[in-house]
């Protein structure tokens, strides 16, 4: 599963780090003094080290939640996010963390301690209700056997019904979940996107009915589920695709009971699109037109006219009250 | 070696930078490789892109010949570089055949890191020191190079295409005055499918990132006929990777073969064709 386990060495005898470690025997351990030194480096491939990703155990020290970016959540304003993970199993080509970091590494930070007393600290200091999302720099879910982050974070928001948590994922790895009660403060948000668009660049990523599956499992036992419709990535039968796969979604899914429902569009930071577009020269979807405003990249002939269109299709199916836009 | 790397690894970059001439030999027959130079470091090469340097001992003359090479190379986007050489190790076996996985100066006290290997090749963290170790104190290889190959080569070709493999001809129940030079001919001989397999693997990631980034023919030919500008010359090559990946290469020959205009004529006649405007 890794090519390699690294270690920060002030974390050898750390519970968490042994237990991981003693999962995979066969795997080569390798001490550092700090994560950065293997994941920052300059002059890495993220493509090539994607073909033998490492696990990196780390301790995550600083601010450990932060404001959630503008747009990306249903909560339209007050949202957080926590990282216990930087990166993830699957190979989404449109993925922005392979922009973004330098490494494909995944990094689990094991120090949950520290991220509950600064969760704690942040829900005493809110005003109102509040939201955290899970699945910002990672897949929430996709990485539960290894970091049995469910097991740690699910008691600690069940103990805070006034803070709501969001588990954003692709995974079908919904078991763990299953063996809790429901809580009426967390929901699992499903990014999904066309059959055609997964087929095409979501290598490693469970087929759609398999992920359906398990949301509806998820339904039947009480979750709350959330569907994401992103990144909608433009193209000649966009319409019809997306039109399939609404109706393949909201037949199989308990639409009423539904959290919410977004779309939103493929756009990234220039800069990370432009070293995206480095590694991938080869990759027909970064060479399609694209468009560049305020700093952010997206792919021409997509669009408010595009979304628009797919948001009165999803209109068909859902509540306006469900809906919010990604931005 | 499969068909792809068949058609590119002819061009594609190994450098193998070894301490010693005993430990060059094996390699010298395996590879077929020829010598070119014997000044001021012994140098040998073969038709398929490998270059195998004599360095001698210790971290000053690895990181002199690793970049006595790297200037006398015409600049390839991602040459790929090994260290092969014998060790003493802590813990291993004789004979054992390991990759790097991290590498520490004992002298600086730096620490280097290798990227993991894909395969089923054994690994080892080493550390490099300035005189042979006999004591072995911790159960990690010791050699006298890498500390000094590794970071430097890793800045000429990026970390990934960068690696160490060395073989253990010493240990703590064999130590150093039990081996004899004339052993490690057979140490060599013993790790071969390994480093040959090593070999091939690391050549052909290198030639898979040498082709992803290699321009287009039809760029190639135009820029030798047509005056560009440095930023011109980037916005065709980008363009090309554009029509590349988009599988319109004989498209693109077509615009590029009988163009007689201007460079910045031809720029916007390509960009119109794939962003549908001009
Ligand atoms: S599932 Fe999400 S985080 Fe993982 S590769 Fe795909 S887009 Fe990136």
């Amino acid at each position: 599963m890794f090519s390699a386990i690294y270690i920060e060495q002030a974390l050898q005898a750390h519970p968490r780090v042994r237990e991981i470690c003693q999962r995979y025997p066969q795997v080569p351990v390798i001490t550092c003094s700090h994560y950065g030194e293997v994941f920052n480096r300059k002059a890495q491939n993220f493509r090539l080290q994607k073909q033998a990703p490492a696990l990196i155990l780390a301790q995550k020290q600083g601010e450990m939640v932060l404001p959630a970016p503008a747009g990306y959540g249903f909560e339209q304003g007050s949202g957080f996010y926590f990282s216990h993970m930087l990166n993830c199993l699957y190979d989404c080509r449109y993925c922005f963390l392979q922009g973004m970091y330098r490494s494909a590494h995944y990094v689990l930070f094991v120090n949950y301690e520290d991220f509950r007393e600064q969760l704690l600290a942040h829900f005493q200091s809110q005003q109102s209700a509040s939201v955290y999302y899970s699945g910002y720099d990672c897949d929430s879910l996709a990485f539960e056997p290894v970091s049995r982050f469910c097991d740690y974070f699910l008691p600690l928001f069940a103990e805070h019904p006034q803070a709501t948590l969001e588990l954003r994922s692709k995974s079908t790895q919904v078991r763990k979940l299953l063996e809790y009660e429901p809580l009426d403060n967390c929901i699992v948000a499903m990014s999904l996107a066309s059959e055609a668009s997964a087929a095409r660049w979501e290598a490693k990523v469970p087929a759609l009915g398999k992920r359906l599956d398990a949301l509806q499992r998820l339904q039947q036992a009480g979750w709350k589920v959330a569907l994401r419709f992103e990144p909608v990535i433009a193209g000649d039968r966009i319409i019809e695709e997306y039109q399939q796969l609404f109706r393949t979604v909201f037949e199989k899914l308990d639409v009423d009971a539904l959290h919410s429902v977004s779309l939103g569009e493929f756009r990234m930071p220039s800069g990370f699109y432009k070293q995206i577009v480095r590694l991938y020269p080869d990759e027909a979807l970064f060479a399609k037109p694209v468009q560049t405003e305020q700093g952010m990249t997206a792919l021409a002939g997509g669009g408010e006219t595009l979304i628009r269109e797919l948001e009165s299709r999803l209109h068909d199916f859902i509540q306006p009250h469900q809906y919010y836009r990604c931005a | 070696m499969n068909n792809m790397s068949k058609t590119v690894t002819g061009k594609t970059r190994l450098n193998l930078v070894v301490a010693h001439m005993l430990e060059a030999r094996s390699l010298i027959d395996a590879l077929a490789l020829q010598a070119t130079e014997s000044r001021p470091y012994k140098l040998f090469s073969n038709e398929q892109g490998l270059n195998l340097i004599v360095c001698g001992n210790g971290k000053l003359a690895a990181a002199s010949a690793t970049a006595w090479l790297a200037g006398r190379q015409h600049p390839q986007p991602a040459p790929a570089w090994l260290n092969i050489g014998i060790c003493g190790h802590g813990a291993a076996a004789l004979g054992s055949g390991l990759l790097v996985n991290k590498i520490s100066d004992a002298s600086s006290g730096a620490s280097f890191y290798p990227s993991p290997w894909s395969g089923d090749q054994p690994s080892t963290a080493l550390i490099t020191v300035d005189q042979p170790e006999r004591d072995y104190p911790e159960a990690c290889a010791y050699d006298m190079e890498a500390a000094a190959f590794w970071p430097l080569a890793s800045k000429l070709s990026g970390i990934d295409l960068v690696h160490c493999f060395k073989i253990v001809s010493d240990n703590p129940e064999h130590g150093l005055e039990k081996f004899a030079e004339a052993q490690v001919a057979a140490l060599f001989d013993q790790q071969l499918p390994a480093i040959l397999k090593l070999i091939e693997q690391l050549q052909n990631r290198a030639s898979e990132q040498q082709q992803l980034h290699a321009a287009p023919e039809a760029c190639e030919q135009v820029l030798d006929r047509l005056h560009f500008t440095v930023n011109q010359r980037l916005q065709l090559l980008d363009l090309g990777r554009r029509f590349k990946a988009l599988d319109k290469l004989p498209l693109l020959s077509r615009y590029c073969d009988q163009f007689n205009g201007g460079a910045g004529q031809l720029l916007s006649e390509l960009r119109g064709e794939l962003d549908g405007k001009s």
